[in-house]
């Protein structure tokens, strides 16, 4: 595997993982690296707003409590990635890679209640299914998270003695 | 251009610039 830098910090830092563990499944790779998100996130915000699409704000929460927001400087980018998914949902043509990984992963995250109501989710099933079903990389990722909700809401049932 | 993680994470920006707490997002820390 190449360790070449690919100008994309959240690539680079997964990268490094990746030449120097071992040889694991997709789910394996997703539970592991979910103790890498906030930096992973951090990285990914960085970016944007180095690249100008979103600015830093801070204020403070009862003087002592620091709430740091991200506002979308002119929309751009994130109307276009949501363009992007609701032409891969309306559409029946077969999305490009990047396009079926990107619903795929929206969906999986639940990002997508963030522009579409759960009817048009209900209504839209089908189709994501048929379009996320086809990358393996996505299947694992559904498959993680699933996993770990399972393990997550076993332990909440667990008695507390 | 901005890469498939970057266009992850500004699909999770809510109109006041918080970060939504979303199913993938075990361990998000919003500062």
């Amino acid at each position: 595997m190449s360790r070449e830098p690919t100008d994309h910090p959240v690539l680079d830092r997964v990268l490094q993982l990746l030449v120097i563990e071992e040889t694991l499944t997709v789910e394996q790779w997703v539970l592991r690296l979910a103790s890498e998100t906030p930096e992973l996130v951090r990285l990914a915000l960085k970016s944007l707003v180095g690249r100008g699409v979103l600015e830093q704000t801070e204020s403070r929460f009862l003087w002592v409590l620091r709430s740091r927001r991200y506002p979308v400087i002119d929309g751009r980018e994130q109307k276009e990635a949501k363009l992007r998914i609701l032409s891969t949902l309306l559409g029946e043509d077969l999305p490009t890679p990047h396009d079926t990984v990107l619903l795929g992963l929206a969906r999986a995250g639940g990002l997508l209640e963030a522009f579409l109501t759960s009817a048009e989710i209900a209504r839209l099933e089908g189709r994501m299914e048929q379009v996320s079903g086809i990358d393996l990389f996505v299947r694992g990722v559904e498959s993680a998270i699933r996993e770990d909700q399972v393990e997550r809401a076993r332990a909440m049932m667990l008695p507390m003695y | 251009m901005i890469g498939l993680v970057e266009e992850l994470v500004l699909l999770a920006i809510e109109d006041d610039g918080a970060i939504a707490h979303t199913a993938g997002s075990v361990g998000f820390v919003c500062e």
